[in-house]
C-alpha cells in the first residue's frame, strides 16, 4: 500500500453544524452533526454523481447527535441488515434500520426498556465472524459505566453461553477419540427464521469512579476498552466483563498539559494493540498498549521544535479526536485540532503520510466555508474524526483495489481519499 | 361541650372570631392601602382584642394566611415561625409606607441591616418583599415600592452617559468605575458624544477582566476607539439589565456589542440572561455572545491555557441548558454551537487566560 493519498470526493456545507463523527458500513458514510441530523452518504458513486445528490438526511434529535455507529452485516438466508445508530446530546441511543435497495430508514427500537433510563455518550458496534459469537453492542454513559449487550437479528435468540459449553463437550469427546454426532446442523433452518433485530443486556462494567467515560472500542479477541475523561482507560474482558488492565492518565494537576482526557481508542484488527488518543495540554498524544500482558509499548510522535513543548511527545499539534486502523491493522490514521490527518505505520511507529486539510480545497466553491457564524476562520477546519475505508467500499477511481479515508471537518465537510497507485 | 358531637365540632366551636384582611391588588396610592391594612391590624388586635388573619394573594391566585396571635389546631408548633412571620410582614410595610410617603429610597441591604435580629437573612427580605409585590399585584415592584435593590453591576464609559429618571437627571463620569445607577423602566439613557470614531460596548461576566480592562485606559491616549464597559459580576441584577436596554435607545448608536463570558456552561448561561427574559424591559437584544469559546483560546498557541475538565454536574447542567436553547423558538447558533463543544470535548476554560489585547482584537 502506498502511502499518499489522493483525494476523490468531499462535500462542503455537508451539514448545518458542526459534525461531530463519521462511520462507514459498505453501502454509506453515515455522519451525525450538531445541527441533530445524520446523512446517509451513498458509497458507490459514479464519477459524474455527487455527494449531495445522493444522501439520505434523516432527523434525529434538536440537541444535536454526537456519536454515530454502522452494522451492516448479512446474515443467514441472505438477510440483510444496515443499522445506523447514534447518540444525542440528551444522553438517548436512536437506531435506525436502513433498506439498502430502496434506501429507506425507519426507526426501530433496538433496545430493551429497562436500559433506555440512563444517560449515554458514546457507542460501538461489534461485528462478529465467528458464527458462535454474537454480534455486540457496547455504549459508554456519563457515569462511566460501559454496557455491553448481545445483539440478535432474528427472534430466536442465539445462545452464545450454550452452544460454547456444547463445543466444548464435543472437543473434549472428539480428544478421548469418543464417537460424536455431528451438530444438530441449523436446526433453525426448518423454521422460518423471523427477522426482528433486538438488543439483549449481556452486562455492564461498572465504574470505580464518576468519570465522563468519553469512548468505548470491541476487539476481535474478546476484549472492551473504555476511555475517560480524567487520562485513564479500562480494558476488560467481553465474555465476563471483568475488568483486566487499567492504564493511568498521567493525572498531574496544576500544570498546562494536566488536561489528559482521553478522546478516542481504537484496537487493532487483531485486538493485539490498543491506541489510545489523549490530551496533553493543548496538544494531543497517542499511545500504544500491547493488550495481553497490558504493557504500554510507545507512542507515535512528530519532531518538534517548539520550546513550550520541551516533555510530551506529540502526535498533533492540537488534540487527537479520531482513531482508525486499517483492515490489515499495519497502518493507523488520526486527525486532531490542528487540521491534519495522519497516517502511522503501526510497526515502525513512524508517519508515513499527512494530510493537510484546507477549507479551501472543497470542490463547490458555494459550499466552502471559510468562518463560521461567529466570524471565527475554519480555513484550516479541526478534523473531528476519521476512518479507513476497506477496499471495494467506494465506487470509482481505484477505490475497488485500494483503501481509502474519510474525514469529518469542522468546516461542515466530509472528505474521501484513497491510496494512490496499484496494490 | 354538650352541643358538639365531634371532635372537629368542638375544635369549629372553640375556634375565636377572627378578623380577615385582604392583602390584594391596590388602588393608586399604595401608602394608603397599606396605612388601612396596618390600622385594621392594630385596631383589631388593640381594641377588638381579636385575632387577625391576614390574608395575601401569592402567584398562583390562591392564599397565604398569617394569623395573629397562632390559633387552631399544632398553633404551638407553629407559634414561633408564625409570629415571627408576621412580624416580618408588618415591619416590612411599615419600612415601606414610610419610604413611600418621605419620597425616599431604600435598598434591600438597608432594609436588612436596619434590624437584623428580625430578618436574620438578606433573603428572607427579598423574599418577603416579593410576597408583598404579589399580594399587592404590582407590574413593576421594583419601582413602586421604593425599596429597590442594591446596585451589583459596574459600568465604565470613555464617554458622559446621562441617565434621566422623572426629570431628575445623573451623569455617569468618564474614565471612572462606577456601580449603574438607580433607574425607572421609564428612565431614559443618553450617551453624550465628546469624542467621533466607533464605539465598542463590551459586557465582562467577571469583574477581575473588568478591572484589567479599566485600569489600563488612561483619559489622554488616543489609540482607541470609545468604549463602554460593564460588568454584571456574574449573574446579572435586573438594574444591569435595564441599564443595558436603556442603552438600546440611546440616540449615539453604539456600533459593537459584545459580550464576553468564561467558556463554561454557566457562563453560557449568564450570557442567555442577558439577551433572553420574559419581560422585555430585562433583555437586550443587540448583545452578541463573542465569546470566550474554547475554540478560540486553541487558536491562541502562544500563550498557554489551562483547560479544566467539566463535571458531572457541569455536563447535567449543560445538556439542560442546551435542551432548552435547541426548542423551536431558540435561536442563537454560536451559543448553542459552542455549548455543544464544551459537552463534546468535557472542557472548559476561564475567561481570565485570554489577555485584554486578545479582547480588543476580537471585533
Amino acid at each position: 500500500m502506498s502511502n499518499v493519498f489522493i483525494s476523490t470526493a468531499n462535500c462542503g456545507k455537508a451539514h448545518d453544524a458542526d459534525i461531530y463523527g463519521v462511520s462507514v458500513c459498505l453501502p454509506y458514510t453515515v455522519t451525525c452533526s450538531g445541527d441533530g441530523t445524520i446523512k446517509l452518504w451513498k458509497n458507490k458513486l459514479l464519477e459524474d454523481e455527487l455527494p449531495k445528490e445522493n444522501v439520505i438526511t434523516q432527523f434525529v434529535h434538536r440537541t444535536g447527535v454526537h456519536h454515530v455507529d454502522t452494522f451492516y452485516s448479512v446474515e443467514t438466508a441472505g438477510h440483510e441488515l444496515c443499522i445506523v445508530s447514534c447518540v444525542s446530546f440528551t444522553g438517548t441511543i436512536h437506531f435506525y434500520q436502513v433498506d439498502v435497495k430502496t434506501n429507506k430508514i425507519d426507526a426501530i427500537d433496538l433496545l430493551p426498556s429497562q436500559d433506555k433510563k440512563r444517560s449515554y455518550w458514546s457507542l460501538k458496534w461489534f461485528k462478529s465472524d465467528d458464527q458462535m459469537v454474537c454480534h455486540r453492542l457496547a455504549a459508554t454513559d456519563v457515569k462511566g459505566n460501559t454496557i455491553v449487550w448481545r445483539f440478535h437479528p432474528f427472534e430466536q435468540e442465539f445462545d452464545e453461553e450454550m452452544a460454547k459449553k456444547e463445543e466444548e463437550t464435543r472437543t473434549k469427546r472428539l480428544a478421548r477419540g469418543q464417537s460424536v454426532e455431528d451438530p444438530p446442523a441449523n436446526v433453525e433452518n426448518d423454521k422460518e427464521l423471523r427477522l426482528q433485530p433486538h438488543l439483549k443486556l449481556h452486562g455492564e462494567v461498572p465504574s470505580v469512579d464518576p468519570v465522563f467515560a468519553t469512548c468505548v472500542g470491541i476487539s476481535h479477541n474478546g476484549l472492551v476498552a473504555t476511555g475517560f475523561a480524567n487520562g485513564s482507560v479500562v480494558v476488560s474482558e467481553l465474555s465476563t466483563l471483568r475488568r483486566i488492565h487499567n492504564f493511568e492518565g498521567f493525572g498531574i494537576q496544576g500544570i498546562e498539559q494536566n488536561s489528559s482526557t482521553v478522546r478516542a481508542v481504537a484496537f487493532s484488527p487483531l485486538g493485539t494493540l490498543l491506541a489510545v488518543a489523549s490530551d496533553s495540554g493543548s496538544y494531543g498524544c497517542v499511545s500504544l498498549y500491547e493488550t495481553e500482558y497490558g504493557e504500554r509499548v510507545g507512542s507515535l510522535t512528530v519532531p518538534t521544535h517548539s520550546a513550550q513543548t520541551s516533555i510530551g511527545t506529540f502526535a498533533h499539534n492540537g488534540w487527537v479526536f479520531g482513531l482508525s486502523f486499517n483492515s490489515t491493522g499495519e497502518f493507523l490514521a488520526t486527525c486532531g485540532y490542528d487540521s491534519k490527518v495522519r497516517v502511522w505505520d503501526v510497526k515502525l511507529r513512524e508517519r508515513v503520510s499527512t494530510l493537510n486539510i484546507s477549507a479551501g480545497d472543497v470542490e463547490i466553491e458555494e459550499d466552502i466555508m471559510l468562518q463560521d457564524e461567529n466570524g471565527e476562520s475554519v480555513k484550516n477546519p479541526p478534523v473531528m474524526d476519521v476512518t479507513f475505508i476497506n477496499k471495494g467500499v467506494r465506487g470509482g477511481m481505484g477505490s475497488e483495489t485500494n483503501e481509502g479515508l474519510c474525514c469529518v471537518c469542522l468546516d461542515r465537510s466530509v472528505r474521501w481519499f484513497r491510496a494512490a497507485g496499484g496494490s | 361541650m354538650h352541643d358538639s358531637s365531634t371532635r372537629d365540632d368542638l375544635y369549629k366551636s372553640l375556634l375565636p372570631s377572627t378578623r380577615t384582611v385582604h392583602m390584594n391588588a391596590h388602588d393608586k396610592d399604595i401608602s394608603g392601602t397599606i396605612d388601612t391594612i396596618l390600622s385594621l391590624t392594630k385596631n383589631s388586635i388593640e381594641q377588638h382584642q381579636q385575632p387577625v388573619n391576614i390574608q395575601i394573594k401569592t402567584q398562583n391566585k390562591s392564599f397565604m394566611s398569617l394569623k395573629f396571635p397562632a390559633h387552631g389546631l399544632y398553633s404551638t408548633v407553629a407559634a414561633y415561625n408564625n409570629s415571627n412571620r408576621v412580624a416580618i410582614m408588618i415591619s416590612l410595610l411599615h419600612m415601606i409606607q414610610k419610604c413611600i410617603t418621605s419620597n425616599t429610597i431604600k435598598t434591600n441591604r438597608d432594609v436588612f441591616y436596619s434590624n437584623v435580629e428580625l430578618y436574620g437573612k438578606q433573603v428572607t427580605v427579598d423574599r418577603w418583599l416579593n410576597i408583598i409585590s404579589q399580594g399587592f399585584e404590582l407590574t413593576n415592584a421594583r419601582d413602586s415600592l421604593n425599596v429597590i435593590p442594591a446596585q451589583k453591576g459596574l459600568v465604565f464609559t470613555t464617554q458622559e452617559i446621562k441617565v434621566l429618571t422623572n426629570g431628575i437627571e445623573e451623569r455617569i463620569n468618564p474614565f471612572h468605575s462606577s456601580l449603574i445607577p438607580h433607574m425607572k423602566q421609564d428612565s431614559q439613557c443618553q450617551i453624550l458624544r465628546e469624542r467621533s470614531g466607533t464605539t465598542r460596548l463590551l459586557v465582562l461576566e467577571k469583574e477581575a477582566v473588568y478591572n484589567q480592562f479599566v485600569n489600563n485606559m488612561q483619559p489622554n491616549s488616543h489609540s482607541y476607539d470609545n468604549f463602554i464597559i460593564i460588568t454584571g459580576k456574574g449573574y446579572p441584577d435586573f438594574l444591569t439589565r435595564l441599564f443595558l436596554h436603556k442603552l438600546q435607545d440611546s440616540e449615539i448608536a453604539i456600533d459593537y456589542w459584545e459580550m464576553y463570558t468564561d467558556a463554561d456552561p454557566y457562563g453560557i448561561d449568564i450570557a442567555m440572561k442577558y439577551v433572553e427574559n420574559s419581560k422585555e424591559a430585562y433583555t437586550c437584544n443587540k448583545l452578541v455572545h463573542r465569546g470566550v469559546f474554547l475554540f478560540q483560546l486553541m487558536l491562541n498557541h502562544q500563550t498557554q491555557v489551562q483547560y479544566l475538565p467539566m463535571t458531572q454536574r457541569d455536563t447535567v447542567f449543560a445538556t439542560r441548558i442546551l435542551q432548552r436553547l435547541t426548542e423551536p423558538t431558540g435561536s442563537n447558533t454560536t451559543t448553542i454551537q459552542e455549548l455543544r463543544r464544551q459537552i463534546f470535548l468535557q472542557k472548559k476554560a476561564e475567561m481570565n487566560v485570554m489577555s485584554r489585547e486578545n479582547y480588543l482584537e476580537q471585533k
